[in-house]
């Protein structure tokens, strides 16, 4: 029951922050990865982004439905801001043991790295994006978040959320229509999307002027 | 590979296709388990019943291995041209600052800091602060001997990256979307694209900091505001992030003097009549102490500028730092003219 989560996690339950982790690390991880191009980066912005929810959980409100919304915009907010938010933490993490240099396996490095090198030239195309934009890009497009669902996260209005996104949209398409744009694999990526990986390792040609 | 139309009324869709981005990954085999147990640990022992509780710990420049990017321990403060003997604003020599109450010191730091030297600064340039440092890992005691600290970060919200020289290591301070680049003219250039994510209470620029409301009442209004729900209690909060704003920065004298006047009005804030900073120096502190966590600015005895901080668990010495120059420069990296 969602709403039992949110009142013990108002309550600073540790057990269900503990759930909370089990249900939506891999969302933080996977969007701050997409925010950064850094898997790394993106570990450390799931520890943060837990420690930040524990300090932050007064503002939980008492309501219904999922707590992912609220989740991903401390994620969001963390991640725009790895280095002051791992200040505040900074004895928290401490006390975790720093990720190890390479994966365990040799297939996994190469993907990370195909990964982590398609995310650049993605991110370095939506550079002509305000970093408002692509954050609701991020959340709405990439998380899977309603409009509805991705203002709360961001705390700002819903227009807000859907002229955000339709500027993106347009910039975007600009881009491409200028010949600069991303030669691309076919829609899918939208963050809901299992598998595909091997898609990835896929080379982006990408040009800004 | 060719691209398929944009399905009409379908944005999410259509920049789904425009921004393709890799498939989800989960955490690294291994690693979940080990963050999720230390986020368990950590939560437990930030429980009230916990024997050992862990306060919202400031913000500091402290470098941590699993970062790579920055913390920090600087502090800010005081004048300008360093923190040699300035007289005090109406050239009475104090008696100490040893029988003036908690709200009294504020007081005089708000008189000393509204006289400091208003600095002319431009959205490029950059806020320096060195000092000497100790912090123990882990909430173990502070190390005997502090090491010097230099800082540079941006006055503004240009995401343009800082730095950081702490035992002769450079690092880079980048926020996270300083990393961006774009290709201008065949070459790879950093983006000077604004971070709107710098310059809130918890990551405050000059620019922000001269934002802010220079009536106390209204200063501390806006942190209880701001804060609300965050931390442990709303004065343990608002007394650790007016001590961010004040360390991490170099606030514009009227805000300066807002901050600790809106200090003074926190319950609970005391007065420790001598306290020693990292170098030795000793002075007037005031403290605030949550849940065994103690958290103390120290302030010069006779010129009532800030010199330096301690942190206490439990009684146990923890951290120490002394300021010993601040100064508004051209570029990261650069030392001002003189001391």
């Amino acid at each position: 029951m969602e709403h039992t989560l949110r009142s013990r996690v108002r309550a600073g339950d540790p057990d269900a922050f503990g759930e909370l982790f089990d249900r939506y690390a891999r969302a933080v991880y996977n969007l701050s990865f997409r925010l950064t191009g850094s898997w790394p980066d993106a570990e450390e912005a799931v520890s943060l982004t837990f420690l930040e929810a524990w300090r932050l959980r007064g503002r939980v409100e008492v309501a219904d439905g999922s707590l992912r919304p609220w989740l991903l915009g401390i994620a969001v907010n963390v991640t725009r801001n790895l280095n002051r938010t791992g200040r505040r933490h900074q004895a928290a993490l401490r006390r975790i043991p720093p990720p190890r240099p390479v994966p365990d396996f040799a297939d996994e490095l190469a993907g990370q790295l195909d990964d982590a090198a398609q995310m650049r030239r993605v991110l370095a195309a939506l550079e002509r994006l305000r970093p408002g934009e692509r954050d609701v890009l991020a959340l709405c497009v990439w998380s899977g978040l309603d409009y509805g669902a991705a203002a709360k996260a961001l705390g700002v209005p819903t227009g807000t959320v859907r002229s955000r996104l339709s500027r993106a949209r347009r910039k975007l398409r600009d881009l491409i229509a200028d010949g600069a744009g991303l030669e691309r694999e076919p829609p899918g990526g939208c963050g809901q999307v299992e598998g595909g990986r091997e898609k990835a390792a896929q080379p982006i040609q990408e040009e800004i002027r | 590979v060719k691209a398929s139309e944009p399905r009409p009324g379908r944005e999410a869709d259509s920049l789904a296709g425009i921004a393709p981005v890799p498939a989800e990954r989960d955490l690294p085999a291994g690693r979940r388990h080990i963050l999720k147990e230390h986020l368990m640990t950590e939560f437990r022992a930030d429980q009230p019943a916990a024997q050992l509780p862990r306060a919202r710990v400031s913000r500091r420049l402290t470098l941590t291995a699993a970062i790579g990017g920055v913390a920090a321990a600087a502090v800010v403060t005081a004048s300008l041209t360093g923190l040699g003997g300035a007289a005090s604003p109406n050239g009475r020599q104090p008696q100490g600052g040893a029988h003036l109450t908690a709200a009294q010191l504020l007081g005089k730091a708000a008189d000393a800091a509204a006289h400091a030297p208003a600095p002319h600064v431009r959205d490029n340039q950059f806020s320096y602060v060195s000092s000497e440092d100790a912090f123990g890992t882990d909430d173990g005691p502070a190390p005997a001997h502090p090491h010097k600290r230099q800082v540079w970060l941006s006055v503004s919200d240009l995401c343009v990256p800082g730095l950081l020289i702490e035992n002769g290591q450079r690092t880079p301070l980048d926020d996270a979307t300083a990393n961006v680049e774009v290709e201008r003219h065949g070459k790879l250039v950093p983006s000077h694209v604004p971070c709107p994510q710098r310059g809130g209470l918890n990551d405050p620029t000059y620019r922000s900091l001269q934002s802010l409301p220079t009536d106390p009442r209204a200063l501390l209004h806006l942190i209880y505001t701001e804060e609300r729900g965050a931390g442990q209690s709303p004065g343990q909060e608002a007394f650790t992030t007016i001590g961010d704003l004040l360390r991490e920065s170099i606030p514009p004298p009227a805000i300066s003097a807002a901050l600790y006047k809106a200090a003074a009005m926190i319950p609970g804030v005391t007065i420790v009549p001598d306290a020693v900073d990292a170098i030795g120096r000793h002075g007037v502190a005031v403290s605030f102490t949550f849940r065994g966590v103690q958290e103390e600015w120290i302030f010069n005895k006779n010129t009532f500028q800030w010199i330096g901080e301690r942190d206490f668990v439990h009684g146990k010495l923890v951290g120490k730092d002394a300021l010993l120059q601040r100064a508004i420069v051209d570029h990261a990296g650069e030392l001002p003219a003189s001391g």
